[in-house]
């Protein structure tokens, strides 16, 4: 029956739209003071130029946007929950999933929204003081090797800009998706944005384990001999050389995957330019696809569970 | 709680007799007690417990208890955020709620009930932190090497005026609006201002605590300071009082505090970027080597008008050493402030640089040292050229000096006009004195060469360059004993004698006219003096500030300009010999990050250029009574590579070079097309 099709899609389609226009007018306000507070922040520092830009973009992009995260993950199921909406949210035909579904898209289209914009008012002001390429002192034949995020985005400073907000929304969304669900749990925006606190750090503090690691990489690529030596495996050939950076790379890509915002370290990284989009594409199944699709399946006994609690 | 239940139909009997005063506020004061006993055993755990423990441990294993150990620390940090929250639990606890009705059915005043709080919650902060300073103070009395001195004294009044503001502003807030989450953010977003906002500018920097901290000398540095918390305290207790019996109560919501909270954030990294920023406009830029090739040992950039000329080494990508070469570089700025009629050629006779990895047998390489206009307006290259010494490619012996004098038509190709070389005395090891003609408008005239190593018998060889081809040298002057170093500069000749690279400690110079090499061989000239700034320009001794450094100075007739850490100042000379400071452009304490090693540089009366460090400050002196800054442009240290940046001007742009690129700024104050 073709008919009841149609109607099954539109009516699908006009709660889908009827979700996002509620989440929508619910959220706008963050979307606005966060863009209006990003925006001021990258486009202030960039056009002050007291910086270098890939500086002021790490700046603002990382500890400014983790803020942004979980700026937007704390509302949007808390708030309901506090204001005792959410029972009537769910009396509503619509399943869990949907309403759970339609505000995690809402946050990412805001989160990708505020950079978007925060990025094209980064690019007007660095236009409106000249784009300044920075001179490079660090290594003479560096300034050209291809590989290097840091050195190239010293001669484009105005592409860079670009490829690191682009990389950096992909990681904020990688983080917002768990926390997003980990928060529904919270029952006061309060408690939500504590929550979101504790566990940014946790993630912050995996991560400077990820760097501790990355430098012994990159150590055993520079000298291997020496790590060996340095790690007690006194004797060791060649191979053993190579089996040892071999085993240290397989960490490195687990630990990579298990990092949601693993992509702002590894752009940075002047090694990993080869498998970047690769570990981008994992990130993004592990961190954001894999929750949504496990949420989806499970809403309606786990998450459930969580918010009924 | 216990509340008192009556019937509706049975009027309240008022109480015969009228409660004292004293037993209403023993009262209340007894109740606050009670329902503070949870903040005054967090309090004491956090401030005092901890830190006790762990200083009696360390008593226990060190035997010494520091003068300011983890118990400041944790003040200092905490202190301000646990009084806040004191200040605002203390009436958010009831105040607000259903129990406020209560409180307010009791024959007690609002007033009375706001003023009991207040001061039993001022007497809880005081007493948790009394408690731990007395603790502190004690042990530091009893165990410490050091007594406590201004510096701690100063400390413990900031740290007490900043927990006192806080609680009276948390307190205050929560009576306004009676709830906890606004009064915390409030009084933390106002003490965050006062944080922050002397750091901003250098006329609130007396009330900004590390300033007061490492400037105080004196108990009265912190007057400013303390007469800010006093007046915060009375105004908080004043409205707190005010606002506890009116009905009305301001209700922030999460949005109206969040939106509160970001453009409080804005408005204060708007005003540090105008501080410290204010970028000058680039106009252009160029970089020097080819793609794909890298510079190096880039010499000197020379002007005439708006044209440039930059002598440099680049050396190609590893398969392709043969790209290397040394090259001059010569460009335009148009009157659009654009890099225009860019032209490039190898410099003529010019031995390749080395390159430590090539294969090729070459065993000989020029390295350039000079590059200047000569009083016919021709270009002159001189370099020097080293042969290869044992297997290591890095070490070279010098053999030869040359000088190379050309001319570059436009649109034409170099010409070389002569070419003159100095060949060394055999045997002898020679090193450098350092690129004489950095910074010179003229060609000199003498080169310099130390013969020998070790610090012992050192000589100078002095090469004339006037007494024509492979001439020997002109004077051979022994040298002191103790390691001596020859630097030649600017048409200056430094020797020193001691550890050359710490600045101000230890180091005796004696400085000579590079042109004038004869004054060397009188042993009367050499005077050793100790290294310090202000020996170039005697007349600023006298000048120096408290954590300024040496002023360094540049000289126009009767003003002069003086650059520290502390700001930019102008001086005037109202009669011979006798300078006094008419005017200063005074850093904030965040553009003092911006600052390292300024010197100034005046481009005509109104414009004077600081170039450091860290970045280059423009002021305009137009008025020397009211020097302003009006522009900023970031630039990497350069100097622990040995390099140095170098400004130029035209007439209305300003021309950097900094390693290996050419950047076309926006002169400050000029009208651009």
């Amino acid at each position: 029956m073709p008919d009841v099709v149609d109607r099954t899609v539109v009516r699908r389609r006009s709660v889908w739209t009827a979700l996002l226009r509620k989440e929508w007018c619910e959220q706008r306000w963050r979307f606005f003071l966060a863009t209006v507070v990003l925006a001021g922040l990258l486009a202030g520092l960039l056009r002050a130029q007291v910086v270098p830009s890939l500086e002021a973009e790490v700046l603002i992009y990382g500890p400014v946007g983790l803020i942004l995260v979980i700026f937007l993950a704390a509302g949007p199921v808390a708030g309901e929950r506090a204001d005792r909406t959410w029972e009537f949210l769910v009396v509503q035909p619509v399943t869990r999933s949907d309403v759970i579904l339609a505000k995690w898209a809402m946050g990412v289209l805001l989160l990708t929204g505020t950079m978007v914009i925060s990025t094209m008012a980064g690019l007007v002001a660095m236009w409106s003081r000249g784009i300044r390429i920075m001179p490079f002192v660090h290594e003479f034949d560096a300034r050209h090797s291809p590989e290097a995020f840091a050195t190239w985005s010293t001669i484009h400073p105005a592409l860079s800009l670009c490829a690191f907000a682009a990389v950096g929304t992909i990681a904020l969304a990688c983080w917002l998706t768990p926390l997003y669900l980990l928060l529904t749990r919270a029952r006061n925006e309060f408690a939500a944005a504590l929550g979101g606190i504790f566990l940014t750090i946790a993630v912050l503090l995996w991560l400077t384990q990820f760097i501790v690691l990355m430098a012994r990489i990159n150590y055993v690529d520079a000298a291997g001999a020496n790590m060996i030596v340095k790690t007690g495996i006194a004797f060791v050939d060649d191979a053993g050389v190579n089996v040892i950076a071999w085993v240290v790379t397989a960490i490195w890509v687990v630990a990579t995957i298990l990092n949601p915002l693993s992509p702002f370290l590894l752009i940075l990284a002047p090694r990993y330019a080869t498998g970047f989009g690769l570990v981008l594409l994992v990130d993004l199944v592990v961190w954001v696809v894999l929750p949504l699709w496990w949420t989806c399946r499970n809403s309606g006994r786990l998450i459930g569970k969580w918010v009924d609690a | 709680m216990n509340t008192i239940s009556t019937s509706p139909d049975r009027p309240v009997v008022p109480s015969a007799q009228p409660i004292r005063c004293s037993s209403k506020w023993a009262n209340l004061v007894r109740k606050e007690c009670l329902e503070s006993r949870e903040a005054a055993i967090a309090g004491l755990a956090i401030f005092w417990l901890v830190p006790a423990v762990l200083g009696l441990i360390e008593l226990a294993l060190v035997g010494r208890h520091d003068v300011l150990p983890f118990a400041w620390l944790l003040v200092i940090g905490a202190g301000w955020l646990y009084a806040v929250i004191v200040g605002a639990h203390t009436v958010c606890r009831d105040w607000g709620k259903a129990e406020e009705h209560f409180l307010l059915a009791q024959p007690v005043s609002p007033r009375t009930v706001v003023c009991a709080k207040l001061i039993t919650g001022a007497a809880l902060v005081a007493g948790v932190l009394g408690i731990a300073v007395a603790w502190d103070m004690m042990l530091v009395q009893w165990t410490a090497s050091s007594a406590l001195g201004i510096r701690e004294v100063l400390m413990i009044i900031s740290v007490a005026c900043v927990m006192a503001a806080g609680f009276a502003l948390a307190f205050a807030v929560a009576v306004m609006t009676r709830q906890m989450l606004a009064s915390t953010i409030v009084a933390t977003l106002v003490l965050l201002v006062w944080a922050i906002a002397p750091l901003l500018s250098s006329h609130l920097g007396r009330f900004w605590v590390p300033v007061l901290l490492l400037g105080g000398q004196r108990l009265s540095s912190a007057a400013p300071f303390v007469l800010v918390s006093f007046a915060m305290l009375a105004v908080s207790a004043a409205a707190s009082i005010y606002y506890s019996t009116r009905k009305r109560v301001f209700r922030l919501g999460n949005k109206q505090l969040a939106w509160i909270a970001g453009l409080v954030m804005l408005t204060l990294f708007g005003v540090a970027m105008g501080e410290v920023g204010n970028s000058l406009h680039v106009r252009d830029q160029l970089m020097l080597p080819k793609s794909g090739s890298s510079a190096f040992g880039i010499v000197q950039t020379i002007q005439r008008g708006d044209h440039f000329l930059v002598a440099y080494g680049e050396y190609g990508p590893q398969p392709h050493p043969e790209m290397s070469g040394w090259f001059i570089e010569a460009f335009r700025v148009s009157g659009s402030g654009h890099i225009q009629d860019l032209r490039r050629t190898p410099i003529p006779g010019a031995l390749p640089p080395i390159i430590f990895y090539s294969q090729t047998p070459e065993r000989r390489w020029d390295l350039l040292t000079g590059f200047a206009f000569d009083k016919d307006g021709h270009m002159v290259v001189s370099g020097r050229r080293l042969r290869v010494v044992g297997a290591l490619r890095l070490n070279g012996e010098v053999e030869t000096l040359w000088r190379t004098t050309l001319v570059w038509p436009d649109g034409g190709e170099p010409e070389v006009l002569s070419h003159t070389e100095l060949a060394l005395p055999p045997g002898q090891s020679f090193t450098t004195t350092g690129p004489w003609y950095r910074d010179r408008d003229h060609l000199p005239r003498f080169s310099y060469l130390v013969a020998g190593a070790g610090g012992t018998n050192e000589e100078l060889y002095v090469f004339d360059w006037s007494d024509g081809p492979n001439p020997g040298p002109r004077y051979i002057i022994p040298l002191p004993q103790g390691s001596p170093s020859v630097f030649v500069h600017n048409g200056d000749l430094r020797v020193t004698i001691g550890p050359v690279h710490f600045r101000d400690q230890d180091v005796l110079v004696a400085d000579f006219d590079a042109d004038h090499p004869e004054t060397l061989l009188d042993k009367q000239n050499w005077s050793f003096h100790e290294l310090r700034e202000v020996n170039q320009t005697p007349w600023t001794e006298g000048f120096e500030r408290f954590g300024g450094g040496d002023p360094v100075v540049d000289e126009h007739g009767d003003v002069a300009y003086l650059s520290d850490l502390l700001g930019l100042r102008v001086a005037r000379q109202a009669r011979p010999g006798r300078w006094e400071i008419v005017g200063e452009s005074r850093a904030s304490p965040l553009s003092m990050l911006f600052r390292l090693y300024p010197r100034p540089l005046a481009l005509d009366d109104s414009l004077v250029i600081e170039q450091g460090a860290r970045g280059i400050i423009a002021y305009d002196v137009s008025d020397p009574s009211n020097p302003k800054r009006i522009g900023f442009l970031n630039t990497p240290d350069l100097s622990w590579l040995g390099l140095d940046a170098s400004l130029f001007t035209t007439g209305q742009y300003l021309v950097l070079h900094e390693t290996d690129l050419i950047t076309v700024l926006d002169r400050p104050g000029t009208r651009k097309p």
